[in-house]
């Protein structure tokens, strides 16, 4: 039984065509031209308990919109959605205990308080016993190593220390399901880095589901083992990452660093192959022929370092959109 | 228990920012203020005017500093133009507890806080400015209370027309400029001609500045008492039902990153 199920969601948004300079402007005033704009057109997809799964795509692919009528925050247009056996949008408050969204950009802290106190809030809000937020409150801000920051005013905090208190804030009912929008979004590579273990620990301990928006793929490479992608409103891929990096990068990398200089020449043979330097080269080499060429290249060549690589996740999609197009 | 202790964590939020309460209690002090010196040179001709003598105008424009600042809800700048037009309604979407309610809690600590400014104003300048002691009764208190929910629930309703209206500025100056003239916060209402202070009592805006003040003057019966707490109810009802009506189209077309 899924947790999550969308059927033919589709959600448009309509706003008017302006035409351009100041006689555009005065005949706006008279007469305007609605435009409707497909944000997410015929979406499918279920999701399973447990799941941590990545949403990806461009900008304006429909991904917020998704999540958003997912969290019953905008009304679709057409198409059913059911989330833990809910219709999000009639927000009932079993429903709301039972979720949270995370968006990077918006926060729900109060600024001149201590995270604390915004704690508590949600604390009365959602209901939780006392001994069941303090236990949660405790171990969360252990996890998140913010011990110390729990008295300090929101505003006093950095964007990583503000990012990782909301995320606090939004766990406090222990929700069942999670949607993750943008959450590293703004924060260095370090941070980044807390709050993917973070989540994946969360994954895990709870067995919460979880769906999650990034533009960084190494949020998704990390977490996520289902991918949903998404462009201009329509499902492009659903399934496991692995075999969309398999499908759109038939190829791996191999890294040799010679213990002498050597030639382009040399290597052409076995791939597409890039110098970097005197004694160094990449190979682009094809997934099935890996093996033999390492060990040819081992066999053959004075090598002092050696390794093999999967293509950035990047690649894969920019190699997965050019194919699409 | 719950709804006090949501009530006092928002209580910490504003007072945290101790200038913010006293500022805004600067600007709501002078306006009766002024209107108390225009209206002694009224009075240097005659000594009462529409049954007030000068001694109740003082009393009513005092009155009105803590009135004002109590009873006239501001919540229109948060529900028009931060949450619905920028987006910020998202942070309560998703939480099992009513936005309106969460809104009142939110306004309320700011109200009282005016309140006892008002208040301590009032005393204060009661020692410069003969006035008549103020008639505190339990239907003066239960007026009072649907004096400012009134006033909360009209200003929460017209708020949401920023669904559909992308500029809110023009309909919130207009709706002010209204109010103070029908609230009875320029002068008050049986001061207007007859057939303006009979529109002025049938609207809403009446309810809460103008009748609360009389009542606390003492200029109503009990019978008059019962009739402002059965308009008031009305009145509450009307923009309750009125606000639902409006929330449930508006929250349709609520996109979620700002209208």
């Amino acid at each position: 039984m899924s947790i999550i199920s969308v059927e033919h969601l589709t959600k448009t948004f309509s706003s008017y065509k302006k035409a351009p300079g100041i006689a555009g402007s005065f005949k706006s005033l008279f007469s305007r031209e609605y435009v409707t704009k497909y944000a997410v057109n015929d979406v499918s997809f279920s999701i399973e308990k447990g799941e941590l799964i990545g949403f990806i795509g461009p900008n304006g692919a429909g991904k917020t919109t998704t999540l958003k009528c997912l969290s019953g925050l905008i009304y679709p247009t057409s198409g059913k959605v059911s989330v833990a056996g809910y219709k999000p949008f009639d927000r009932k408050t079993q429903f709301l205990k039972k979720i949270s969204l995370v968006m990077g950009q918006k926060n729900q802290l109060w600024m001149d308080l201590p995270p604390y106190e915004s704690f508590l809030l949600n604390k009365e809000i959602y209901e939780v016993e006392t001994s069941r937020f303090e236990n949660i409150i405790k171990e969360l801000t252990e996890l998140l190593d913010v011990v110390d920051i729990m008295h300090v005013q929101v505003r006093k905090l950095s964007l990583g220390q503000r990012m990782k208190c909301e995320l606090i804030n939004q766990l406090i009912h222990s929700p069942e399901i999670l949607f993750l929008d943008e959450p590293t979004i703004g924060l260095d590579v370090v941070m980044q880095q807390n709050l993917r273990d973070f989540i994946k620990e969360y994954n895990a301990k709870y067995e919460s589901t979880i769906l999650l928006t990034s533009h960084y793929m190494e949020d998704v490479k990390k977490l996520c083992k289902r991918i949903i992608f998404i462009d201009q409103g329509k499902i492009m891929y659903d399934g496991k990452l692995a075999t969309l990096v398999q499908k759109y990068s038939p190829h791996k990398i191999l890294t040799f660093t010679f213990n002498t200089p050597i030639t382009l020449e040399a290597f052409m043979q076995f791939g597409e192959a890039k110098k970097i330097g005197n004694s160094k080269i990449e190979l682009l080499v094809n997934r099935e022929k890996t093996n033999h060429v390492a060990a040819h290249i081992l066999d053959k060549f004075d090598v002092d370092e050696f390794t093999v690589e999967e293509p950035s996740i990047e690649d894969v999609v920019r190699e997965f959109f050019t194919a699409s197009v | 228990m719950r709804y006090l202790r949501i009530l006092t964590l928002h209580f910490e939020d504003v007072l945290q920012v101790r200038s913010r309460a006293f500022v805004y209690f600067i600007i709501n002090i002078i306006n009766p203020l002024m209107l108390i010196l225009f209206w002694q040179g009224a009075f240097a001709k005659q000594s009462t005017i529409s049954g007030f003598s000068q001694t109740q105008i003082n009393s009513y424009y005092l009155l009105l500093i803590i009135l004002n600042t109590t009873l006239i809800s501001h919540i229109e700048e948060k529900i028009a133009k931060s949450d619905i037009r920028s987006g910020e309604l998202v942070r309560y979407l998703t939480r099992p507890f009513p936005y309106l309610l969460l809104s009142f809690f939110e306004e309320l600590p700011h109200r009282l806080i005016q309140g006892l400014y008002g208040i301590a104003a009032y005393m204060l300048l009661s020692y410069f400015i003969a006035i008549p002691p103020v008639v505190i009764s339990s239907a003066s208190v239960l007026i009072i209370i649907l004096a400012y929910l009134l006033s909360f629930i009209i200003q929460a309703t017209i708020s949401l027309i920023a669904f559909w209206i992308i500029d809110m500025n023009g309909i919130l100056n207009t709706w002010e400029v209204v109010r103070m003239i029908l609230s009875g916060m320029m002068i008050p209402l049986s001061f207007l001609p007859l057939w303006m202070s009979s529109i002025a009592y049938t609207l809403p805006f009446a309810y809460f500045i103008y009748f609360p003040a009389i009542t606390l003057l003492g200029n109503t019966t009990s019978h008059m008492q019962l009739w402002i707490i059965v308009m008031q109810v009305l009145w509450i009802a009307i923009f309750g039902c009125t606000y639902k009506l409006l929330w449930y189209f508006g929250i349709r077309k609520f996109s979620g990153v700002g209208q």
